[in-house]
């Protein structure tokens, strides 16, 4: 079953017992060992208000296999439960494995405990700690006062902790320690403690970032990773243990970790290899389509039903498969139930690829070129918010569904990763989502800008280049940074003042621009359409933009064109898929551009500094408008149980992490805890 | 009795000319160039006529292309976008979409007219390379380029160029090979005296219609000459990597209008009249820096640039 691989690293082993299938179960009858994780054939609903034929059954089901999902799979099986994963994609890890593995904890938790005394007990090689030891001073009152001050405010005039949900942070601060150690215990190493996440408090250093160490072979024991499954963006190969762009030489320095390099794929790889080994079943390209409940909207979540959805190779049509697959199910029916004796924990993320979803949260949204997550990574039906939709069929309430406005990860920005439609995951080639990417991208930096204009899907500019990046807000340690008030004392009615609000407001409206209607929006829905950066060679060179596969695309796929003069140019554009129009005053603009950066003084946006486009060849390159996170989704309460509209407990159903809303933390110390208390609750549930 | 017999029994099997409509994907084409037209042909009687076949034929009957009626639109089949290739003369051109007719039952022939008008060639004229600020008097060099779009070879076609009050002060020709990087745009260096008025002149440049056995029409552009007085002194600005402490090469000096770029060892010069200027200093990955200079005599300026954050791709 498993694939071995010529790097030499190993598949993980289950502890107890070999892999059970479908097929086994009908020749056997029943799984074998005593911590059967499934067992599969027809099994008909006592209630008959389904009267549902199970396919496959276990204690509890995991809806996702990111941050949320993983951890929630490895606690319940720690706690005896068996787990079996569903997972949309053709591989584990969602968002996860392409984050920056910067995971923001707390509350007196063993890295910061570690970091305090300066200890390395790990042997990591550890320099000396980066934060003094008085901020890395923490416990989970401090925590929870941290996550909940009203009296944050950042740059954007937003207050950021204000109004996070008071159960759900109390905890999430309680069992923020316990993650840490959760996390360690499951091969996840970490830097020394460099600052905190965005979301993660004011008044203490939480985050370190998930490491590995280079060496000849990959080991997740040891902890180790080999060049090969390490990538070489040098070599502008990634590969497909990790998509995630790994900072090549010394990385580790600057956190330190020298000789380690960091990534959210050490998180997803290490847990993933932990979750196998104990038994934890993984049914990959398996999207679940409804939660059934005993009644429609009453009684307990009785498991799911499932539609397969393989990834091919577009090339040559082959279906694209995981990493490891020792404790895989490969399950290829088109529509299965699978039933939980315990509880289903909704993992699926957020909801940013469903415009009547996202448009809920933010009106903005309903330009439909949005890119959101990495989407070549997870795939078509990257965060399209199916669990918070069958939690809502079934009654769910929904929470913090205003979290998401302002936010500086959940709002959509305008990316200077530009050329690809993929501008997030900016993946080389090595890792099958270039498949899909098809470029990396060319990176400008907020910087490039200086040297391109950003115009509209009529070939407008609509803002000064220069603000569309790098305007910051997160409110977080340490004081100060952002402009947020230091010395800074919790609780402190100054924090909010308005004299210091105005001191360090600072916010670019270039989005609110980019997505305002304009001369070629139309009826119904007027979207603004697709945003292109406009250079010429000149540019290009200043900046040794690298314009060439597989920075773009060969061959070309519309988010990149190149063309001898602007009036070539302008109708080239209508290659992307969201660009309905040529760029009508292109030409005009570039003529008043030129204009008026001869006249040294941009008397239309304000640009500090523009440089003359005219010499050919010409480019347009797609700038997408893109959206990280998602905030909003399923109400759930301290123990991550999803409630009802009446604020009833559902029972068997818990959520976590993007699917879930009440709180404005970004990323995987959010997401980690989440899962690890709904894999602690649901395992413990009464087996029905 | 005989005759009228036949004739009625004929006529009750005759459908008439069915209705035929062209559909043009433009009405103006470069000579020589490519347009497409789709044809939809009817019978109010409902008659399949898949498999027929239309022609499009120019004024003087010969035919421009022909094509099968291959697929269903409602009750209508549709052969779509035939291409046919304008003329190389320039002019209203009609055309004719002709389906002959068939027997049983009688389709008679139906002709449809339709026209396009085929132009000359445009002749897109570009300019660049010219310096930012030029003295007086002072000989410059600068790039002028010129694209068919339909690709034709613009070799040796000559180019002028002339300054505010119409008079010509240089021209050239076009080269052989075309500019890097480009398809067929063809260009030539030229160079030319600054006018000794100080001020911003508006200078075209031109290329006149010409006929290479396909009619190109003229070019032209408009282009800005800025001419300043001769420089005063020199401002050397050194850009440095606010926390490493290493230069920057290729930082971007601006001094409205002088503009230069840094060297190897971050350093650039920028000869320049006496006066206050925004000095501002970029570079690729920095936060710019600017600042008011006041130039009275040669001058270096030391600047510092502190790195961009971190970029958004590595997300935490």
């Amino acid at each position: 079953m498993a694939r071995n691989r010529d790097s030499g690293r190993k598949q993980p082993k289950p502890r107890k017992e070999k892999s059970v299938s479908r097929r086994d179960f009908f020749k056997g009858g029943a799984a074998a060992g005593g911590a059967a994780v499934l067992s599969g054939g027809a099994r008909a609903q006592e209630s008959g208000a389904q009267r549902i034929q199970w396919n496959y059954e276990a204690d509890v089901v995991v809806l996702g296999s990111g941050c949320v999902g993983l951890h929630a799979a490895v606690r319940a099986r720690d706690l005896g439960a068996s787990v079996i994963v569903l997972e949309q994609n053709f591989d584990v890890g969602g968002k996860l494995v392409h984050s920056g593995g910067w995971t923001s904890l707390g509350g007196g938790d063993a890295i910061q405990e570690r970091d305090r005394t300066g200890a390395d007990p790990q042997s990591l090689g550890l320099k000396a700690p980066l934060i003094k030891p008085e901020d890395l001073e923490d416990d989970p009152d401090r925590l929870f006062r941290d996550v909940t001050d009203w009296s944050v405010v950042d740059a954007t005039g937003v207050a950021r902790y204000r109004y996070n949900d008071r159960e759900l942070h109390r905890a999430w601060a309680d069992n923020a320690p316990k993650v840490r150690q959760f996390m360690m215990d499951n091969y996840v190493r970490f830097a020394r403690i460099d600052g905190t996440h965005q979301g993660g408090g004011m008044s203490r250093a939480r985050a370190a970032r998930a490491i590995m160490k280079l060496a000849d072979k990959t080991d997740i024991k040891a902890g180790t990773l080999s060049p090969q499954d390490r990538g070489d963006p040098v070599g502008e190969r990634h590969s497909p243990f990790s998509p995630m762009r790994q900072i090549p030489g010394g990385s580790g320095d600057a956190i330190g970790a020298p000789g380690w390099v960091y990534g959210g794929f050490v998180i997803a790889r290490s847990l993933e290899f932990s979750a196998r080994e104990k038994g934890v079943r993984f049914m990959l390209n398996r999207h679940m389509d409804e939660l059934i409940r005993e009644q429609p909207f009453g009684g307990r979540v009785l498991g799911v039903k499932a539609s397969y959805t393989p990834r091919m190779h577009p090339q040559n049509g082959a279906r694209l498969e995981s990493f490891w697959q020792n404790g895989n199910v490969d399950e290829r029916a088109e529509t299965i139930h699978i039933r939980a004796r315990r509880a289903v924990i909704v993992a699926t993320g957020g909801m940013h690829g469903s415009i009547p979803l996202r448009t809920m949260i933010d009106p903005r949204m309903v330009e439909p070129s949005i890119e959101y997550g990495p989407s070549a990574l997870i795939g078509p039906l990257n965060m399209d918010g199916s669990g918070i939709i069958a939690g809502m069929k079934i009654g769910a309430n929904l929470a913090g569904m205003m979290q998401n406005y302002q936010h500086s990860l959940g709002s959509p920005t305008i990316s200077t990763v530009i050329g690809t439609r993929d501008a997030i995951g900016s993946i080389f080639p090595g890792h099958p989502a270039f498949l899909f990417a098809r470029a990396k991208g060319i990176s400008i930096g907020g910087s490039g800008w200086e040297h391109a204009i950003a115009v509209n899907q009529v070939g407008k500019r609509f803002y000064n280049e220069r603000a569309i990046a790098g305007v910051s807000s997160d409110a977080k340690y340490p004081a100060g940074s952002d402009g947020t008030r230091a010395p800074f004392m919790p609780l402190d009615w100054r924090n909010a003042s308005p004299a210091q609000v105005k001191a360090q407001y600072k916010r670019s409206a270039a989005i609110d621009a980019a997505l305002a209607m304009n001369e070629g929006s139309r009826a119904p829905d007027f979207a603004s359409g697709p945003v292109w950066a406009i250079f010429d060679s000149a540019a290009a060179q200043r900046g040794g933009w690298q314009l060439r596969y597989p920075y773009i695309a060969d061959p070309p796929d519309g988010y990149f064109h190149k063309a001898d003069t602007l009036a070539e140019l302008a109708k080239k554009v209508m290659g992307h898929p969201y660009q309905k129009m040529p760029l009508k005053y292109l030409e005009e603009t570039v003529a008043r551009y030129n204009a008026l950066a001869e006249k040294g003084m941009d008397e239309d946006f304000e640009k500090p500094v523009l440089h003359r486009i005219d010499t050919p060849p010409f480019y347009a390159a797609a700038a997408s408008i893109r959206v990280l996170d998602s905030y909003g989704g399923l109400r759930i309460n301290g123990r991550a149980q999803v409630l009802d509209t009446q604020g009833e407990v559902i029972r068997g159903l818990y959520a976590g992490g993007e699917a879930s809303g009440g709180g404005w933390q970004h990323g995987i110390g959010r997401a980690s805890v989440h899962g690890y208390i709904a894999g602690t609750n649901a395992a413990q549930e009464p087996s029905a | 009795m005989i005759a009228s017999t036949a004739m009625a029994a004929r006529a009750a099997r005759t459908h008439g000319a069915p209705t035929c409509a062209v559909e043009q994907s433009t009405h103006e084409v470069d000579a020589g160039a490519e347009l497409t037209v789709t044809v939809r042909l009817y019978c109010r009687y409902g008659c399949d006529l898949k498999g027929r076949r239309v022609s499009i034929r120019a004024d003087d009957d010969t035919e421009l292309a022909s094509a099968e009626f291959m697929e269903r639109d409602g009750e209508a089949v549709v052969a779509r976008e035939v291409p046919l290739r304008a003329p190389l003369g320039v002019g209203v051109q009609v055309c004719r979409a002709v389906v002959g007719a068939q027997d049983e039952p009688l389709h008679e022939a139906t002709s449809t007219e339709f026209s396009f008008v085929a132009k000359a060639h445009p002749t897109n004229v570009s300019v660049w390379g010219v310096p930012s600020a030029i003295a007086a008097g002072e000989r410059f060099r600068f790039t002028v380029g010129s694209k068919c779009p339909v690709g034709c070879n613009l070799t040796d076609r000559q180019l002028s160029i002339f300054d505010d009050e119409g008079a010509q002060v240089c021209g050239g020709y076009l080269r052989e090979d075309t500019w890097p990087g480009t398809s067929a745009l063809y260009f030539a260096e030229v160079e030319a005296e600054a006018p000794l008025a100080l001020g911003d002149h508006r200078w075209q440049a031109r290329i006149l219609s010409f006929d290479s056995g396909v009619p190109h029409a003229e070019g032209a552009i408009i282009f800005t000459v800025k001419v300043v007085s001769p420089p005063d002194h020199e401002v050397k600005v050194e850009a440095f990597d606010g926390e490493k402490q290493t230069p920057i090469a290729g930082a971007h000096v601006l001094l409205h209008p002088y503009r230069s770029f840094t060297d190897a060892n971050g350093v650039a010069r920028l000869k320049v009249t006496k006066g206050r200027y925004r000095l501002f200093v970029s570079g690729f990955n920095y936060i710019a820096y600017e600042n008011i200079i006041d130039v009275a005599a040669d001058v270096t300026t030391r600047t510092e640039l502190m790195a961009e954050p971190e970029g958004q791709e590595d997300y935490r």
